[in-house]
């Protein structure tokens, strides 16, 4: 199905509105919202919507949370 | 008509550079949206709403959730609170259908977790059947249940494809088959596909989801044997593939394949090239099926 061209310059250019890739920060959900947040680039495992019924291991190079401690 | 292929939409800006020329080529059919995903403080990005807005408006969008727990013992403020949101969730945005998994899940956030099954007895049916109608009353939409990868053993393995069959007569509903959990059953558990598929109600299949996942290595337990699981976050086995082709013919009611990729697991250009190529092989399969 193709997109209008508006929705697709939006997707384009993402969340920064610029089309650059955000590197770093741990996605704000419901349960771990504070500010601190910034070192894993994960869903927090079991978060409501994480989309899948198991999530991924932990990878070397994943640090915890500085804000709720969970990777 | 030949089913839909489409993705589980996730808001990272990883997934939105590798799912960009997808969609820029008309590759996108419909999308799964991950409804609780988008009910944090931080609003989702414009991007991912406008997306969920369109294909909404062009009854293309399928909502789909592991965070009710339906199959929870006891009714709690959580999963109240989690339907209201719903009602909410179903008047902003137009959803097809709706579907939730099999298995509980009430204890919070853990690393590492997953919905667990239960045994099914009078009394699991009692409340998982309340559960799903409940769900069905608030979100006036079909309602469908998703096949659990995780087992604690061989009978829930067994048994799993029928519980569901009788969970889903309280709403008429559909059955979400995932083809990467039956994988990892057929792994962990020594099965073959025509075993699993068998106790399953094929004619109730309207979804299927096709994904990838990784391999753990338990260091105790007395079994060096690996164990696969469903993470959402690796190319798509080769016997994945293989499945969708067979599942497909013993499914003439499937109305959409949806390919899940979680956010946030696409690091490098490899894995992105082979995120697209594993959607294009997918939509190769659904498209060259034979009716």
């Amino acid at each position: 199905m193709l997109l209008p061209k508006k929705l697709l310059k939006k997707m384009l250019f993402g969340a920064t509105g610029t089309g650059l890739i955000l590197l770093a920060g741990c996605k704000p959900t419901a349960s771990c919202n504070s500010p601190e947040q910034g070192t894993t680039p994960k869903i927090h495992s079991g978060d409501p919507g994480s989309g899948v019924s198991s999530v991924p291991p932990r990878r070397k190079g994943d640090d915890d949370c500085p804000a709720c401690g969970r990777g | 008509m030949k089913p839909w292929v489409g993705l589980s939409l996730m808001p990272q800006e990883d997934f939105r550079q590798a799912a960009y020329p997808l969609f820029e080529q008309g590759e996108v059919d419909v999308l799964e949206w991950s409804i609780d995903m988008g009910w944090g403080e931080v609003p989702i990005p414009v991007w991912t709403k406008e997306l969920l807005d369109f294909y909404g408006d062009q009854r293309r969008l399928l909502g789909h959730s592991i965070g009710y727990s339906f199959l929870s013992a006891e009714w709690t403020h959580q999963q109240q609170a989690w339907l209201m949101r719903l009602a909410d969730e179903c008047r902003s945005r137009r959803y097809r259908r709706l579907s939730v998994h099999f298995g509980f899940m009430t204890a919070g956030s853990f690393r590492e977790n997953t919905l667990l099954p239960v045994p099914q007895t009078s009394g699991t049916l009692r409340t998982g059947s309340e559960g799903l109608r409940k769900l069905s009353e608030i979100a006036k939409i079909p309602i469908g249940l998703e096949n659990l990868a995780f087992a604690f053993g061989q009978q829930d393995v067994r048994d799993q494809g029928g519980f569901i069959n009788d969970l889903l007569v309280a709403v008429e509903g559909f059955l979400v088959l995932d083809l990467h959990n039956l994988y990892c059953q057929m792994f962990n558990f020594r099965k073959t596909a025509v075993e699993l598929l068998s106790g399953y109600p094929l004619e109730r299949v309207c979804e299927i989801h096709v994904s990838g996942g990784s391999w753990s290595h338990p260091q105790s337990g007395g079994t060096a044997i690996p164990i696969r699981r469903d993470t959402h976050d690796g190319p798509v086995p080769e016997e994945v593939f293989e499945l969708s082709s067979e599942v497909l013919k013993l499914c003439p009611g499937v109305e959409a394949v949806i390919f899940e990729r979680l956010g946030d697991t696409l690091t490098n250009s490899e894995e992105i090239t082979q995120f697209r190529k594993d959607y294009s092989r997918l939509r190769e399969i659904v498209t060259n099926q034979k009716q």
